[in-house]
């Protein structure tokens, strides 16, 4: 792995204290041109995630606080009619950034989140009957509350589909948060650290994580995930063809911080379950939460071929 | 995948199993020795509790010592191992065994499987419909606990997976049918089926008083028998079975040292013949029995001089046979030593028996106004027909036709044959049954062990030998109704059948007949379904050309074929794109399975290189070498041979030491 990217990790590890696991895979969701989707409860450093890892790319990044009022305006911008010029004016909103953090996403009304999910799979916006081009790289991290919280609209699957992985920070061990308690404030402390990447570095990196080789086993093994959450009564449908291509990006990311230029099947299982976990439901429960055992269960029925 | 799956434990399952496993050895209950069955019970209840409470679970060597009493049980219940019974309570012990102790996934495959054999064993006691169907619901049962070992995640209630298996059942409905129909039948079975110890009833060779009486008690069935055309009446339904011709002055009995001349007699019949199928119940007897008279034979029996079908072997099993009789008859002449034979008397005849005779004779112009004049004498003297007649002692007859004047069919029929061998007219006894209940829903009578009746026959010069039956002539009754089993007082007018008692009485007897009737079907279409009736099948489908031996190797070629093509596509799923690294790879792998280091099947290569270097550091460089080869060459942009080469030489290499030495160095 280029010490740059190793930086990158030991820097935001610091920030959040034992969650390197974490860290590694948000940065594998970035890497493979990815949306991230973080979920869990309130104050477990989920914002805190997203501003570290923003910073420590070097990204033009803007944050929009979803509330239940917000406007889809409020996001893409807004057309003013100006009296000098005489005509209407594109005044952009905080989705034209390289980074935005989407906090709470599930707290606006689906229209709101509508807005920005259009931006995060077209990555250009319309209003007005004008099309605005977003800057490049474009990438949305959400965060949102488990959604059986008061006050949630909950993403609709189709929607969830577009977040290329859905992650879970859980609360810290016990030495770890420790340290968080008696240590200086997050924040202060993100804003002494310096910006990891340079301009155009992350835009290099996701070139060569493209180019990270994929064996045609591990296709096949990627296919039999896909086949198997289709045949198995266990869940309630299948993942898509899209969640086969998320795997295999996600893994191609891992694979390239792991210092690789061939994916293995172990870069495939330890992405697996923050690429389809957001994806599959099962049959039994309308919760549109796994258990862990289940991803423990899927990955123990299908043979590495 | 397999080792994995079947290590994981399966909490919600041994509950379901352990009941499943109740439900298949149920029916062993009548068919295994009580103390065996006590054992079953003991350790199933002990098994359930444990459940509830986890600290009864026997340990290892409690559930050894189970093993070993279970087998001694079997032993010293049956005194052998093998053979039906101990055998299928060997099975039923083994069963119960692995219940205990199944926890895990592979453990409820094997009970599951073990439980299949037992429904096998159940067949060899009993192969009723009733059986039958239960047994379909306990299968049904036990597929449905496979379908849910197999699944990652309970199912959500119990009805999903049976009504899963009840679909899969449908489904296989049509392949069990076309296998029944065609795979080819064994003539003998395999092992005796239904020759149990069980007491069979049914008429015995030898007429006693008292003897018939006790088998009006019974209500089994005896034999069922559909008509080809319209039955004959009521009063000409007489079933023959066998005829005694000698006598000791108590009993009535054939010697068997005086076998009759197998001449086949040849009947004059003047009414039409009958048809029809008789539906025998093993008796273990070597008779059959036919409508009086019978014309032929079937194929299993031969028809003697005095017209009974006999068999070679007592009859263990049930039995179809075709009949052909008719009410109407003339036998031909009597041979001079069966004419001697009919008119043989015993030392017990009396001074009264003698007056009467001579009476008749005396005022009979012929032989068959005798006759009349007898028949007369029993139905104006107050004779009763009773099913408790009084216990005759030293002689009697005798007691029986002066003194107590109430007896049973048997004391009839062998009073009259006594009296007319006495006035010079041959005569014998015939058993067999009489009348039989007739099942409208299946078109055939049902003939039970209460039907059973004695007469007698004379022979008349005119007529040839003629069927008498004294006891119409006290109880005209008889011959139309059947006897009711209520017995009453002692010496009490015996009670006839005319109706069931009422609505529920009725409907209870109807639902009966019905049950009857569907019995009769599956015995007739399923379990009679012989080698006989599968070619005859054959040939009307155009199959002849075929002999029984070629037909039977191309249906087992068929069967093979299909399951050799099932079994290929199975193992080339399983093998497909197996490339020549792999196979390497596998053998790298093997040679550390035997250090007991096996790779899970979903354990990438990196995670299990890591895995058995923490095991056997002093192989640490080797598999790390070999497995960055195997990583470049399975998953890498390019294969190079010098690669392949040194990875395939490597691996052969790799023979790594039983043990882990601790170098000291």
């Amino acid at each position: 792995m280029s010490a740059e990217l190793q930086k990158v990790i030991e820097a935001a590890g610091k920030i959040l204290l034992g969650k390197q696991e974490v860290v590694k895979l948000s940065l594998a969701c970035l890497l493979a041109r990815g949306h991230l989707l973080i979920e869990d409860l309130p104050g477990v450093g989920k914002t805190t995630l997203a501003h570290t890892l923003a910073h420590l790319l070097g990204l033009h990044y803007q944050r929009i606080q979803f509330t239940s009022d917000l406007l889809p305006s409020d996001i893409i911008g807004v057309s003013i009619y100006e009296r000098d010029e005489q005509r209407f004016q594109f005044h952009p909103g905080p989705v034209f950034a390289q980074l935005v953090l989407a906090d709470e996403i599930n707290r606006a009304t689906p229209k709101a989140q509508s807005a920005l999910l259009e931006a995060m799979e077209e990555h250009q916006v319309t209003t007005d009957g004008q099309t605005h081009g977003l800057p490049e790289p474009f990438f949305v991290i959400a965060t949102q509350n488990p959604s059986h919280q008061v006050g949630t609209f909950p993403l609709p699957e189709s929607q969830l589909d577009r977040f290329l992985m859905r992650i879970r920070i859980g609360y810290p061990e016990r030495v770890a948060e420790r340290e968080l308690l008696i240590g200086e404030d997050r924040r202060q402390m993100l804003l002494r650290t310096p910006v990891a990447l340079a301009g155009q570095r992350l835009a290099d990196y996701q070139q060569q994580v493209s180019r990270v080789h994929v064996a045609e086993a591990l296709i096949d093994y990627c296919q039999d995930i896909l086949a198997f959450t289709r045949n198995s009564p266990d869940y309630r449908y299948g993942l898509s063809p899209r969640a086969g291509l998320a795997i295999l990006q996600g893994a191609r990311a891992w694979a390239f911080l792991e210092g690789r230029n061939l994916v293995l099947p172990e870069d495939l299982q330890a992405v697996l379950p923050a690429t389809v976990e957001h994806r599959l439901q099962t049959a039994g429960d309308s919760d549109n939460g796994l258990g862990k055992g289940v991803m423990t269960d899927l990955l123990r029925s299908i043979p590495v071929p | 995948m397999k080792q994995s799956v079947e290590r994981i434990a399966t909490p919600h399952l041994p509950l379901p199993l352990s009941l499943v496993t109740g439900l298949t050895l149920l029916p062993h209950g009548m068919n295994l020795a009580m103390p065996v069955n006590l054992y079953l019970v003991a350790l199933l209840g002990w098994r359930i509790a444990s459940l509830r409470l986890p600290r009864l679970q026997p340990g290892r060597w409690l559930l050894l010592s189970a093993t070993l009493s279970g087998v001694f049980l079997v032993y010293t219940q049956y005194h052998t191992l093998i053979g039906r019974d101990a055998g299928a309570a060997l099975l039923a012990v083994m069963l119960i065994l692995k219940v205990m102790e199944a926890g895990k996934r592979r453990d409820i495959y094997v009970s599951v499987f073990i439980s299949y054999f037992v429904v096998i064993t159940h067949f060899l006691f009993d192969q009723s419909l009733l059986l039958s169907l239960y047994l379909l619901l306990v299968m049904v049962c036990q597929t449905a606990l496979l379908l849910e070992i197999n699944r990652v995640k309970p199912s959500p209630n119990l009805y999903q997976p049976l009504i899963k298996t009840l679909l899969i059942t449908l489904q296989s409905v049509p392949i069990a049918l076309i296998l029944f129909v065609v795979f080819p039948r064994i003539t003998h079975p395999l092992w005796n089926l239904g020759s149990g110890s069980s007491a069979m009833t049914g008429l015995s060779d030898r007429v006693t008083p008292g003897a018939i009486s006790q088998l009006i008690e019974s209500a089994e069935v005896a034999f069922r028998a559909e008509f080809k055309q319209s039955p004959p009446a009521a009063e000409q339904r007489y079933w023959r079975g066998l005829v005694l011709w000698d006598t000791d002055g108590y009993s009535w009995y054939t010697d068997p040292e005086r076998p009759l001349a197998d001449t086949s007699p040849k009947i004059t019949h003047l009414g039409e013949s009958l048809a029809y199928d008789i539906f025998l119940e093993p008796h273990n007897r070597p008779w059959l029995y036919s409508l009086d008279l019978p014309l032929k034979a079937p194929n299993q029996a031969r028809l003697s001089g005095d017209f009974q079908l006999l068999m070679e072997k007592p009859l263990t099993r049930p039995l179809r046979y075709a009949g052909l009789s008719t009410t109407d008859y003339r036998t031909p002449k009597l041979s001079p030593d069966m004419r001697q034979r009919a008119l043989q008397l015993s030392g017990n005849l009396t001074q009264r028996q003698r007056d009467l005779v001579a009476r008749w004779r005396a005022s009979a112009m012929n032989d068959s106004r005798l006759v009349e004049k007898a028949l007369d004498y029993f139905n104006a003297n107050p004779f009763v027909y009773t099913l408790t007649p009084p216990i005759y002692n030293d002689n009697p007859i005798d007691e029986f036709l002066f003194e107590g004047r109430e007896g049973f069919c048997e004391h009839y029929a062998t009073g009259f044959t006594q009296l007319m061998r006495l006035a010079g007219i041959p005569a014998r006894l015939v058993l067999g049954y009489q009348g039989g209940e007739y099942n409208q829903l299946g078109d055939y009578f049902i003939i039970r062990q209460y039907d059973a009746h004695a007469w007698s026959e004379v022979w008349l010069a005119e007529r040839g030998w003629v069927r008498i039956d004294p006891t119409a002539a006290v109880a005209p009754e008889r011959v139309r109704y059947s006897i009711r089993s209520d017995l009453g007082e002692e010496g009490s007018p015996a009670l006839f059948r005319i109706d069931h008692g009422g609505v529920v009485g009725s409907l209870f007897h109807q639902f009966a007949l019905a049950f009857d009737s569907a019995n009769v079907q599956w015995r007739r279409w399923v379990i009679g379904y012989s080698r006989e009736h599968q070619f005859s099948l054959m040939r009307g489908l155009g199959f002849d050309f075929l002999s029984p031996a070629q037909w039977g190797l191309i249906t087992i070629g068929m069967i093979a074929t299909s399951l050799l093509v099932v079994g290929l596509r199975i193992t080339w799923q399983g093998k497909r794109r197996e490339a020549p690294i792999q196979a390497v790879y596998r053998r790298f792998c093997r040679r550390l399975s035997r250090l007991g280091i096996d790779r899970l099947p979903h354990e990438g290569p990196m995670d299990f290189a890591t895995r058995a270097s923490r095991r056997r550091p002093d192989l640490a460089t080797q598999i790390k070498r070999i497995t960055g080869l195997y990583i470049r060459l399975r998953y890498g942009p390019h294969s190079r041979e010098a690669d392949r080469r040194s990875f395939s030489s490597q691996v052969r290499l790799f023979r790594p030491p039983r043990r882990y030495r601790k170098r000291n160095d």
